[in-house]
């Protein structure tokens, strides 16, 4: 499976530097992208932001420390919460698109049409897809952070910090180091759902069954490689802040 | 004399080990209609796709104009591909594109500087050509299958191919859109001059269609001749798939007349 996502990334990057990407094809998909995670990302940002700031609320005046409140939840969400988070409904809602989609393709042999008309699959299905997926999981991840700092303001606020504290506190202790180590996460994650779905659909095997194997295994390898990347980027950007 | 258009020499292709077509020869000439019948199962489908270098075989060589494609690359492949056009047994119609955007698929993705107008016009003339005029606006999932296969033919078309590879072009169609169908795939060789390499096991369509006729059975060509020779051949294989109402005599519980005591 591993050397398959090799080669496919092999594949498309020789592509794109070849021919490029038909802009139409990559607008397409980062739209198609965009609107499709976006509710779901809106809601779990929303959620995990509130249920943080609530718990971490609690604590904080329970023991007196609620100017620790802000910089807490924004040191957590920006760093860790927003791009895996964004990373794993990203992958159940557009990964799990993608892999549906090119594995119907591949069963009733529309992707064996792509190629009878000298068009290469990679450069018509996989590349618009995997740039879009790492062009539009930073921009979701941006927009999960702003929604989830904010719920977790409300949440906090209900809670008993006040919102001048929680605001001080939050610019106080993040810095846009946090940003974008949690954008460079995102980057990484995007391109590990984008491949891994467009591999996983491109394997599919044996009709209707065979399609909703390759989803269900293209969610389950993009939640376990977010996981294992995750750590491994969180050492890798220690020294970063 | 002329280069036949596809030559096929000692072709076997293998599956994890098992021998799916073994030491195919055939050789198809320009303009001719050649169909390839056999049971489900006997490697049709598998020789076609092996023709249009969509399978890579295990041995031998196929030439495609004199080309042998068995040693090229993807890219090379492409440009011999743009002489081909393949006609799936159900369609493969891009179901995210309406009819329009199906047939002018290849062209545009193939070809530079074709206008809207020139594509207009080409996508109307293929409609018409099919008998399907003014459908361009709708989608696959809103064609019936005779339909599909049609546009399916016309998106083929589109490339002005010099060979066209049907997949069995009428299967699971009633026996009035077959005949169309056939009668398409004799009319659209006679207006363009294509090759035509047809893979069926529609008994009356191969012989209504057919100049020449290749037997498959168990993934080697057991006969190959016009109608009029495959009749007559003594292959019990032949002859069992011509006539299977003749082999039922030989199944214990059939009466003379074919039907079960």
């Amino acid at each position: 499976m591993t050397g398959e996502a090799v080669l496919l990334t092999v594949g498309a990057a020789r592509t794109f530097l070849r021919q490029g990407v038909h802009p139409g094809d990559l607008v397409r998909q980062m739209a198609t992208i965009g609107v499709d995670s976006v509710w779901i990302v809106t809601i779990i940002a929303a959620a995990s932001g509130a249920v943080f700031a609530l718990y971490t609320a609690r604590l904080a005046t329970s023991i007196g420390a609620t100017m620790f409140v802000g910089g807490t939840l924004g040191y957590a969400y920006l760093n860790e919460l927003g791009p895996v988070l964004g990373g794993v409904a990203f992958a159940a809602r557009s990964g799990a698109a993608i892999a549906a989609e090119i594995g119907t393709m591949v069963v009733t042999e529309q992707v064996d049409a792509l190629r009878a008309m000298a068009v290469s699959p990679i450069r018509y299905l996989v590349l618009p897809r995997v740039l879009a997926a790492i062009l539009m999981l930073p921009a979701l991840t941006l927009f999960g952070d702003f929604v989830g700092l904010f719920s977790g303001y409300v949440s906090a606020v209900l809670n008993g910090v006040r919102g001048a504290d929680f605001l001080e506190s939050l610019f106080t202790y993040t810095r846009p180091d946090d940003l974008i180590n949690g954008l460079i996460k995102a980057v990484v994650f995007g391109y590990l759902v984008g491949i891994t779905a467009c591999q996983q659909g491109l394997r599919t095997r044996g009709g209707a069954t065979g399609v909703g194997h390759a989803t269900t295994r293209s969610v389950v390898l993009c939640v376990m490689l977010i996981s294992v990347a995750d750590l491994v980027i969180a050492v890798l950007l220690q020294g970063r802040r | 004399m002329s280069v036949p258009q596809i030559q096929i020499h000692d072709l076997v292709y293998e599956v994890a080990g098992k021998r799916i077509l073994n030491a195919i020869n055939l050789e198809i000439a320009r303009g001719e209609i050649v169909s390839i019948m056999g049971q489900s199962g006997s490697g049709k489908t598998t020789l076609l796709k092996l023709m249009c270098g969509l399978l890579r075989p295990t041995a031998g060589q196929i030439l495609v104009e004199g080309e042998d494609i068995t040693r090229m690359s993807e890219m090379q492949l492409d440009r011999v591909r743009l002489k081909m056009g393949l006609v799936f047994q159900y369609a493969a119609l891009f179901d995210s594109l309406n009819v329009y955007d199906n047939i002018v698929f290849g062209v545009v993705r193939n070809r530079r500087g074709v206008t809207r107008r020139e594509l207009d016009t080409l996508v109307r003339e293929l409609l018409a050509d099919v008998h399907l005029p003014g459908i361009e606006r709708l989608f696959p999932s809103e064609l019936s299958g005779g339909m599909r296969k049609r546009v399916g033919l016309a998106r083929a078309l589109a490339m002005q191919p010099t060979t066209l590879f049907y997949d069995e072009p009428t299967s699971g169609l009633d026996p009035v859109t077959a005949y169309a169908i056939d009668a398409l795939i004799v009319e659209t060789r006679r207006r363009f001059g294509v090759t035509s390499v047809v893979v069926s096991h529609h008994i009356p369509s191969i012989f209504r269609i057919s100049d020449r006729i290749a037997m498959l059975d168990r993934g080697e060509i057991v006969a190959f001749g016009t109608p009029a020779e495959l009749e007559a051949s003594p292959q019990p294989a032949v002859q069992a798939f011509l006539h299977p109402d003749r082999s039922l005599l030989a199944v214990p519980g059939h009466a003379q007349d074919g039907a079960a005591k």
